[in-house]
């Protein structure tokens, strides 16, 4: 075995050794290390729907509200949706049921993580699935820290995994922010309004048949034979995307960026003249101009032209120094979070 | 059909967008368009699903080097996409606990939640913090103050980073007073605000009129590249 190796093995002995003398100490106090805490804000019933109905009517005290409450579907006139209440004066005509007679088909408890401080206070309990998550989560950054050592086993198990997670991810944020409420929403509303957003409002929208027939037309491609068809909306995307374009960078970082350089060179206040502010000014529109001039590539750079697009190197060179530094200081700042994440949430080194 | 048709598509939508940007009459058109696009997108986004299940796929079943860590790919995928399409662990809102789907997709507590917060999160916060020390290593072997420009490169970044943290302050702190702009803080303040914003809107202006450019190349058919290979 190679003397690396043998180095590498013993770190990571010692490592595991240590982590389960530190397990065992919290565990005389009986905690378990990394445990994750939560308590219970809410509570919701789920009643079994052959039995009882949920219903809501207009609040009594709050005409702009409404209050809810489930209804023995055995009280209910003929098994029809009665007028449970009258829209002005308020009035319910059907009572509510009697929950103490029925046990919950189910049974949801609203949680929020709370700071292991509270863990001995009432109503806050531990929860497995956090947990358990924690030391997951914790396992696969020292996965991925061990790439500072090499490419190794570890490191492509982390990144195997967050690439499938991530892209699912993507396609859940995708399916529940754009294809329900805005395709589905608008070409079935009752539907989406009935099953998943009870808020939705937007009624049957005819033109988002076009987007219908354009979305079945993309995913055509899958098929073996006429994915040319997916060309028609790409070109869409693509044209839709370049007019976008087109008028928002012109605007934004194009006109409004001029707009903002086109500053007094002499400035006053007070009824005096303010000279450094005057020469921030003069020293902010010269370095635009020859920012720009290094970017224009139709005149040969030299002579005065040359000297201009030196200088604008230089203003390049300090704005790129500064990108530098905001860059690794982002990348350290994340790096702490990380590192607190490991001795703090997780091995409860520092608080 | 082929490729007529969509550079038609392509040049109408576009120019339809440029035009609706003055034309308050076509606003509609123009926020319908826009939801078209993000709606496209959103379906794309099946098709990334499917090339990526494609191609793990194909490398578990002709085993080839690595077929393991696609097997873990493909069992993320899967399962983060059934909780996550299935609501699984989401609770109804309280309004409604009669429709079971009605809750927040990304509910605390609920698995779509968990694999954000105990995957996705910490493994591409600490890649990303991994360049900490890439950053650090590169820019000790690549960064060497031999003429003007690496001069400026170098010490604007020394300036910023310890006039952006504790140190500027400890550093300079004694003569603050007297002469503010010349401590690190103060200096920073004056490269943000002078030189930092010169070359950036040097920077912005250019992007936006390579933007227009392309968006013009495209718009008036030029630039056909996106519609793929002619055998296609």
């Amino acid at each position: 075995m190679k003397t690396e190796t043998i180095i590498l093995n013993s770190f990571l002995g010692l490592g595991v050794i240590a982590l389960a003398l530190w397990m065992i100490a919290w565990g005389q106090e009986g905690k378990f290390l990394g445990a994750q805490y939560v308590e219970v804000r809410d509570t919701i019933e789920v009643y079994d729907s052959r039995e009882l109905a949920w219903f809501r009517t207009p609040d009594p005290d709050d005409p702009e509200e409404t209050i809810g409450y489930w209804v023995e579907r055995a009280a209910l006139p003929d098994s029809e949706p009665p007028e449970l209440a009258d829209p002005e004066a308020g009035d319910v005509v059907v009572e509510p049921a009697d929950l103490d007679r029925f046990t919950p088909a189910r049974t949801w408890e609203i949680q929020r993580g709370v700071s292991r401080d509270r863990a001995d206070e009432d109503g806050v309990v531990l929860s497995l699935s956090r947990t358990i998550g924690l030391w997951f989560a914790a396992i696969c950054t020292l996965f991925v820290f061990s790439f500072l050592y090499r490419d190794n086993p570890f490191y492509k198990f982390a990144e195997a995994l967050v690439v499938g997670v991530s892209a699912a991810y993507s396609m859940v944020v995708a399916y529940w922010t754009m294809v329900i409420p805005n395709l589905i929403g608008k070409l079935l509303p009752d539907l989406v309004q009935a099953a998943f957003v009870p808020e939705h409002d937007q009624p049957f929208y005819a033109p988002h048949i076009g987007v219908l027939i354009l979305s079945i037309l993309l995913l055509w491609r899958l098929s073996p034979v006429g994915g040319w068809v997916a060309r028609w909306p790409l070109a869409f995307i693509i044209g839709t995307t370049a007019g976008f374009r087109l008028i928002a960078h012109l605007e934004s970082d194009f006109a409004i960026q001029i707009q903002a350089t086109i500053l007094p060179l002499v400035v006053r206040d007070d009824g005096g003249f303010n000279f450094w502010m005057s020469v921030r000014h003069l020293v902010i529109m010269l370095g635009v101009m020859a920012g720009l001039t290094y970017f224009f590539f139709s005149i040969e750079h030299k002579g005065f032209v040359g000297k201009t697009a030196r200088v604008g190197i230089w203003v390049l060179m300090i704005t790129f120094g500064a990108g530098f530094a905001y860059t690794v200081m982002g990348r350290i700042t994340l790096l702490t979070n990380r590192i607190e994440y490991l001795f703090d949430d997780w091995l409860w080194l520092i608080s | 059909m082929k490729r007529t048709f969509p550079l038609i598509i392509a040049a109408v939508a576009g120019y339809v967008m440029v035009v609706a940007y003055f034309m308050p009459a076509l606003q509609q058109v123009r926020e319908d368009a826009e939801e078209w696009f993000n709606i496209l997108a959103a379906i794309a986004m099946i098709l990334g699903g499917a090339s990526i299940l494609g191609m793990h796929l194909r490398k578990v079943s002709d085993r080839r080097a690595g077929w393991g860590f696609s097997v873990v790919t493909l069992l993320g995928f899967l399962v983060t996409l059934y909780v996550g399409l299935f609501k699984v662990g989401v609770p109804p809102m309280p309004e409604y606990p009669d429709r079971a789907w009605t809750g927040e997709y990304i509910a605390q507590g609920s698995a779509l939640w968990w694999s954000f917060e105990y995957i996705i999160y910490p493994i591409t916060a600490t890649m990303f913090a991994l360049l900490a020390f890439y950053v650090a290593s590169a820019a000790f072997r690549a960064f060497r103050a031999k003429n003007l420009e690496a001069m400026l490169l170098l010490g604007t970044a020394f300036v910023i980073l310890l006039g952006r943290s504790y140190a500027g302050t400890l550093l300079t702190g004694w003569y603050a007073e007297e002469y503010p702009n010349l401590t690190l803080p103060g200096l920073t303040d004056m490269i943000m605000g002078v030189f930092n914003t010169a070359g950036q809107r040097a920077v912005m202006i250019g992007i936006a009129l390579g933007i227009a450019a392309t968006s013009l190349k495209i718009l008036l058919g030029i630039d056909r590249s996106y519609l793929g290979s002619r055998n296609g």
